[in-house]
């Protein structure tokens, strides 16, 4: 997800390398039965920005983003996962 | 709902580029994630001008397996 999520911000010249982007993931497991299923994966994004960032552009990054993301695609069927953006300057 | 018997609790950081560390439950050292081969080429990157390290749909497909 934060790959995917930052290289669309740099695509869109919105720095986020270098520390600006932290990500912060919480998988919640549950128990079926006898056997442990990961169930939900909770992902909280903390982007340092400019001043005069593209706030829009950001949202409309986080918002279609994990489409995109080979790995939330792959799992996303079984594993509910959402995403939650704090944006700093 | 059923009841959270563990919650796994990650960090990701990101130098820039492909590279990500990321900070797992009770290893004491990052591991990375970035591309290889023909996923390296899926996003346009040029042998030279990135670290190899195996993919997140690595991880996935060693989880599984493991």
């Amino acid at each position: 997800m934060a790959g995917t999520f930052g290289g669309a911000l740099e695509a869109r010249k919105i720095p986020a390398g270098d520390g600006r982007l932290q990500t912060f993931a919480v998988g919640e497991i549950e128990l079926e039965g006898h056997t442990l299923v990961l169930k939900r994966i909770n992902v909280t994004y903390q982007l340092t920005v400019d001043p005069n960032a593209d706030q829009s552009a950001i949202e409309r990054v986080h918002g279609f983003h994990a489409e995109r993301c080979p790995v939330a695609r792959s799992i996303g069927g079984s594993v509910a996962i959402t995403t939650h953006l704090e944006v700093a300057e | 709902m059923s009841e959270v018997v563990y919650r796994s609790e990650v960090r990701i950081d990101r130098p820039g580029g492909p590279l990500r560390w990321a900070h797992l439950p009770a290893e004491p050292e990052p591991v990375p994630f970035g591309v290889h081969s023909e996923i390296a080429k899926h996003y346009g990157r040029q042998e030279g001008d990135y670290e190899a390290h195996a993919t997140t749909l690595d991880y996935v497909v060693a989880a599984a397996a493991g």
